[in-house]
């Protein structure tokens, strides 16, 4: 999963990258408006995090272009001043939740997961595709009650793939959402993870819940329990 | 000139000497051209009383006749100034008076109906002519024009005499106009001199508000500043009062801070929870330095408020498919500073969406000069009544207040406050909290 970190305090944007990263997200950052409208228009993020009060153009400004330019990713704008009015004016220029500050990072976290719950239309972070589990907000995978050991890379694609499923996803958008934008896009790893995923999630391969579209991309095909 | 125009007497006796000048020119325009015409009219009259002497003393048998001395003495006496000529209608002159001895008169053909005249000025004369037919003892009718004329020196000068005499009228006016426009805008603005005065006052501090006995036309403006005025000394002192609560509720976290034992187990915690508390007690007394007293600010329509509200909280709580109802009345306008309504109405709503299930009610009637009342529900679990006097902190100070039940329902009960309204907590119909306000 991709994310955008957009803050102009050095220290606060290195903060929230570091946690971030730590909790599996591929963090772009940007450091003023300027650059976050350029990154938020040429890179196909999942999320934005974005400081209101950003030198030259403001965060708001930024979203209102973000959203007038057509980009539809979740945004969580970051407030230093807790008045309504502003918080209105964050959400109508197109944000999609606050969070004043200071804040913790656990709520930020929180609402993170939430924003991207919501973009993917599931009501809960617990998904459940027959005997195949996910916590999106723990980050945890199930396999018949067992948790299994998958690293950030297998969990990023298969929470990737799981937020689409029934649709056809390209590795080049695997690749875009999974990795930083420095990454090698020729790579041919993607594969790898996804057989390695596939034996992971499917050790008996009876159930088949990735499929090879060929020439297009992947599907996860497996319906989702009620 | 642009010193001038900045001022409001500057201006007014500016446009005076303007438009006055023009205004009296035109008037002696007019009575002038006025007498001229009335002069002119009393010459043609008494000229055509001479023609009809002339015809009654003149003779015509075989060729026309006068008597040696004319009624008319002025006639008879050479360069007199008033001449008469008889002539027929190609010119020919067939008699003159003895006054045109020396008058070099050369007749015109002119085209006049019998019976008719026509009185022209010719250079320096005036000229009246009136055509008759004379019918002779023989039978025989003669056309003759007869022609008075009278030198126009004499009307001229009267002329002149009145235009002098009109000019130094008008003039005369023209000034004791402007004088007195002068006059009574000294008169007609000392009262905004006065102001100015009384304004200065303030600034200087020697003054507290307007309080002089100012003219109807300005009481509204001077009301206005009044109030804005007495709004800005009670925002300098809620600011400071703020200041001051920050300051002071601050030193107790502090304090336990800076006394705890870093070597203890439960230091870390300790820390952890005391900045929480700095935190909520920052947030709380910044959301109320930024309700205001701004009464001067007008009239707020409440359901723009609300409506933005509801379609941000609605994708803030997109989650829990909530059902926002607003039954607030067109007419509901709330008098004061729109960023105080936004943070009370805010911070309702967002306490209702949160902690309601699925159902939140807004409401608002009155407002203007009615009182404005508005109330926010819910379907939550509600407020426990022992809670509710705690969350309101009737009779407690500002910072002493427990932050714990929520920061933006403190906030609310501060701004109300500050409007003299009052917030009230009950048991709403959907089961969980109804939180009502009203405002003066």
């Amino acid at each position: 999963m991709r994310m955008l970190i957009v803050e102009d305090e050095a220290r606060l944007r290195l903060q929230l990258a570091q946690h971030f990263s730590e909790a599996g997200w591929v963090v772009d950052e940007a450091a003023d408006g300027t650059e976050a409208l350029y990154m938020g228009t040429e890179h196909p993020y999942d999320i934005a995090l974005v400081d209101v009060g950003l030198p030259g153009i403001s965060g708001i400004e930024v979203v209102q272009q973000w959203r007038q330019q057509g980009s539809v990713f979740p945004v969580l704008i970051l407030t230093a001043r807790g008045d309504w009015q502003d918080k209105v004016e964050g959400l109508e220029a197109g944000a999609d939740d606050y969070v004043t500050k200071p804040f913790h990072l656990a709520e930020v976290q929180a609402r993170i997961n939430a924003l991207h719950r919501r973009a993917a239309g599931l009501a809960t972070s617990l998904v459940a595709f027959g005997p195949i589990s996910i916590d999106l907000a723990a980050r945890t995978v199930r396999l018949d009650g067992d948790a299994l050991e998958l690293t950030t890379f297998e969990y990023n694609t298969l929470e990737y793939l799981v937020t689409r499923a029934g649709s056809v996803v390209s590795k080049t958008e695997l690749t875009e959402h999974l990795y930083d934008q420095d990454f090698d896009r020729d790579s041919n790893v993607i594969e790898v993870f996804i057989g390695r995923l596939r034996k992971k999630i499917d050790p008996s391969n009876t159930l088949k819940p990735i499929k090879t579209v060929r020439g297009a991309g992947y599907r996860f095909v497996l319906e989702g329990d009620a | 000139m642009r010193r001038i125009t900045a001022s409001l007497a500057g201006r007014l006796l500016l446009a005076s000497l303007l438009i006055l000048p023009l205004f009296l020119g035109l008037v002696g325009f007019n009575l002038d051209r006025s007498y001229r015409l009335g002069v002119e009219t009393a010459l043609e009259q008494r000229l055509q009383l001479h023609v009809l002497t002339l015809l009654a003393e003149a003779e015509y048998n075989e060729s026309l006749w006068f008597p040696e001395q004319l009624l008319e003495p002025r006639l008879n006496q050479p360069d007199s100034g008033l001449y008469a000529y008889v002539t027929d209608p190609d010119a020919k002159l067939l008699w003159s008076s003895g006054s045109a001895i020396t008058l070099e008169y050369f007749p015109e053909r002119r085209n006049l109906a019998t019976g008719s005249s026509s009185f022209v000025r010719r250079d320096n004369l005036f000229d009246y002519t009136y055509r008759v037919v004379w019918q002779t003892e023989t039978g025989l009718e003669a056309h003759l024009l007869f022609t008075v004329l009278e030198y126009a020196g004499p009307l001229e000068a009267e002329l002149a005499v009145y235009r002098q005499s009109l000019a130094t009228g008008l003039g005369g006016v023209t000034l004791l106009l402007i004088l007195c426009q002068g006059l009574l805008l000294l008169w007609g603005l000392q009262p905004l001199r006065g102001l100015s005065r009384d304004i200065d006052a303030i600034e200087y501090g020697t003054s507290e508000s307007l309080e002089g006995d100012y003219p109807t036309e300005v009481q509204a403006l001077t009301k206005s500043l009044n109030t804005l005025i007495a709004g800005e000394r009670l925002r300098r002192e809620r600011v400071r009062n703020t200041l001051g609560d920050l300051a002071h509720s601050l030193k107790t976290p502090l304090a336990v801070l800076r006394s705890g034992d870093s070597s203890h187990d439960g230091f870390e915690a300790m820390v952890k929870e005391q900045t929480i508390l700095m935190s909520q007690i920052v947030d709380y007394q910044l959301q109320r330095a930024v309700g205001g007293s701004h009464r001067l600010l007008g009239l707020v329509s409440v359901t723009p408020v609300v409506e933005r509200l509801r379609e941000s909280l609605l994708k803030v709580y997109a989650n829990k498919s909530l059902l926002i109802d607003v039954a607030v009345s067109e007419a509901a306008v709330f008098r004061g500073d729109e960023r105080d309504l936004m943070e009370v109405m805010g911070n309702l709503m967002d306490n209702a969406c949160k902690y309601g299930s699925q159902h939140v009610r807004i409401g608002a009637t009155g407002g203007g000069t009615a009182p404005l009342k508005f109330w926010v529900e819910d379907d939550g679990e509600g407020i426990h009544p022992k809670m509710r006097a705690v969350i309101i902190g009737r009779g407690m100070r500002a910072d002493t207040r427990h932050l714990g039940q929520g920061i933006g329902l403190a906030v609310a009960v501060d701004i109300v406050a500050s409007y003299q309204g009052s917030l009230m907590i009950d048991d709403s119909p959907l089961g969980g909290a109804l939180i009502s306000v009203e405002l003066p």
